[in-house]
């Protein structure tokens, strides 16, 4: 995972060199702001280029102890260099990271509904005091994300 | 006698297996029914063998054959339907992706490439080998190379590339395996293939089986042009595995929704020949268990001994039923019934039948136009014979049928044996059902249906190879011949 990170670390300073209007530089994921979900450009639903992950709080008043998936859904996907995507999703509570799973989309533009198992984990994230979902680009060896490609998230929900 | 009354036709073992199998066994086509039922049992025994991918002889003769096939569909004309852009051009105008139809549909798709390479190598044992992408993440040697049949120039993965353990390990693919719930595995529900709204994905689907086209392999893998690389269809081989892990050896049932088990998959397969082939998603769930097997399982190492498996699983007969065939029971209304009532007693010296006095107008529309409506024959209150020593076979308007007339016979409708678990309990009687609608409408287009308004039905009792039969009869308390329409029949998942 390390590797992934710095990936898309270098996607985003590449861009920051060279193709105005920058944006302010972004967090690495990997060490996140425990104090806000926020997306650092304040979009919590679409990824690109220059930002290839997604902070959102978790809605914990919808979170039961029945529940048992947590459903995440792409609603639109513009990629017409079908570049590989797959995308790791991740639950950052104050005391730990939960990897929930990864997802790939097949074709590379096609949306659709993904649900991940959180059984085991539902009391912890109902006794954290917060928690950040994240939904992160795991970018292939030697592929930078070019500046065509948009994915569109709707709300995450639990189910 | 009503008429009107609603049955609800959920076989016993014992009819399901013969009548949901064998009866409906010439979907499976070309290597299962060229013979009476002991050629069938011998051929479901022997059926071909799908192998791990490593380097042993075994699969390399396998791969060999695949080789020879590709080459030899490659060569067919672009008018043939199993030229090799043809087949790949079914994926890309009919796969199912995200809902409850994309393993079914997977499954029917190769069964019938399958047949396809062993009529084109004249290789009937021939089984297509699986790439166990959980234990080798690398695409298998056997695909690479200048001129090699199975190399494909699109692939953005090279031969030293890894697949992701995060998308495709062991660990990860074991624990999808053990997820409990049909849609959650296998996808959400559909009405159809490719429906409008989001698709909605199962997790084999949206991992593993996702990574490796739209990520790993890339090429002509990441569109639905994908079958157009020779790793496609050994990339299938391992999902429908763990199709078949879930399913049967960890004993999961499918949907028992009508709409997922009784959807019709035709007008897009063709078998060996190039003719057109169909199965239902519900008798896609027999396949591993009639048309092919798995060597070994999704760890590419465990030697998978089906029967075990079963028996591991199914304490009795009855919960066999339950994991094979969850999700089959079919609910019909019956519309017209037509009855021959005269006690018949049959043996494999006397052959039985009845002329039934029908509706020859109804008969015609429903075999014009058999969409919703089938036509059905039942033999009621059959008793069993002692030592399952014979077996039925019934025939339409074929008076000269004898024990050896074959099941290619245009006039065969279904076979029913008998599966006698308990020699010693006391002799049962049972009722059998087969669909003879495709039978019907395929003598009439030749017009060897005779006389609708006297349906002559003929049962001939054969004996099981090997066994003396001579001393054993099969009584039949009546015949009857009705018309139903098939309704969904909403049942909730388990």
């Amino acid at each position: 995972m390390p590797k992934v990170l710095i990936l898309t670390m270098f996607a985003a300073l590449a861009c920051n060199t060279c193709s105005p209007p920058q944006r302010p530089p972004l967090p690495n994921p990997g060490v996140p702001d425990r104090t806000t979900c926020k997306s650092p450009d304040g979009n919590p639903n679409t990824m690109d280029k220059n930002q290839m992950f997604i902070r959102r709080d978790i809605d914990k008043s919808q979170l039961k102890s029945t529940t048992a998936l947590l459903v995440v859904s792409i609603k639109n996907v513009v990629n017409p260099d079908m570049e590989p995507m797959t995308f790791e999703i991740s639950i950052e509570l104050p005391a730990e990271t939960l990897t929930l799973g990864t997802f790939s989309l097949y074709p590379p533009n096609e949306p659709g509904v993904f649900k991940f198992r959180v059984n085991n984990q539902v009391q912890k994230l109902r006794d954290a005091q917060n928690g950040c979902l994240i939904i992160k680009h795991v970018s292939e060896p030697g592929i930078v994300v070019n500046d065509k490609v948009r994915i569109t998230f709707d709300e995450a929900y639990w189910e | 006698m009503d008429p009107n009354e609603t049955i609800h036709y959920n076989p016993s073992r014992r009819s399901f297996l013969i009548n949901a199998s064998l009866a409906s066994l010439s979907f499976l086509a070309v290597p299962l029914f060229t013979g009476g039922c002991e050629d069938i049992f011998r051929k479901i025994k022997n059926r071909p063998v799908r192998r791990c991918i490593k380097d042993a002889r075994a699969v390399n003769q396998q791969l060999d054959i695949y080789k020879a096939a590709v080459t030899a569909m490659r060569a067919l004309p672009s008018s043939d339907p199993r030229n090799w852009t043809r087949q790949a051009t079914i994926h890309d105008n009919f796969c199912p992706h995200g809902n409850w139809f994309f393993f079914p549909w997977h499954r029917i798709y190769l069964h019938n490439f399958e047949n396809i390479c062993r009529k084109l190598t004249n290789e009937p044992t021939f089984g297509l080998p699986y790439w166990d992408w959980c234990v080798e993440p690398r695409i298998p040697g056997q695909f690479w190379g200048a001129g090699n049949p199975l190399n494909n120039a699109t692939r953005v993965a090279t031969s030293i590339s890894t697949a992701s353990a995060v998308s495709v390990g062991l660990p990860l693919v074991d624990g999808f395996c053990d997820e409990p719930n049909f849609n959650i595995f296998a996808g959400g529900n559909a009405a159809s293939l490719r429906p409008a709204g989001p698709r909605v994905y199962g997790n084999i689907e949206a991992t593993p089986h996702n990574y490796i086209h739209g990520t790993f392999i890339r090429g002509d893998m990441a569109s639905f042009m994908s079958p157009l690389d020779p790793i496609f269809w050994s990339h299938h081989c391992m999902a429908d595995l763990c199709w078949f892990e879930w399913n049967i050896t960890r004993a999961h049932p499918n949907t028992s929704d009508p709409v997922w088990a009784n959807f019709d998959h035709s007008g897009m397969f063709v078998d060996g020949d190039g003719n057109p082939a169909s199965m239902t998603s519900g008798m896609s769930q027999l396949l591993p268990l009639l048309s092919y097997r798995y060597e070994t399982g999704i760890d590419c190492v465990e030697i998978l001994d089906v029967k075990s498996i079963v028996a591991k699983n199914n304490t009795d007969f009855e919960k066999t039923k339950a994991i094979v065939q969850k999700g089959a029971p079919i609910r019909m209304d019956v519309k017209q019934r037509f009855r021959f009532a005269e006690k018949t007693m049959i043996t494999s010296e006397r052959i039985g039948g009845a002329t039934i006095k029908t509706d020859a107008n109804a008969f015609s529309r429903v075999i014009a136009n058999a969409k919703d409506e089938r036509v059905l024959l039942a033999l009621k209150g059959v008793s069993e014979p002692v030592d399952s020593d014979l077996f039925l076979r019934v025939f339409i308007n074929k008076e000269d049928v004898a024990a050896q007339t074959s099941t290619d016979d245009p006039h065969y409708a279904g076979s029913f044996y008998f599966f006698r678990h308990n020699r010693d309990a006391q002799i049962e009687t049972a009722d059998f059902t087969v669909d003879i609608t495709s039978t019907m409408r395929n003598l009439q287009q030749t017009g060897a249906l005779g006389d609708l308004s006297n349906l002559k039905i003929n049962i001939v009792a054969v004996p099981v190879e090997g066994k003396d039969a001579a001393n054993a009869s099969i009584g039949i308390e009546a015949v009857e011949c009705y018309i139903a329409s098939v309704t969904t029949d909403k049942m909730d998942i388990k």
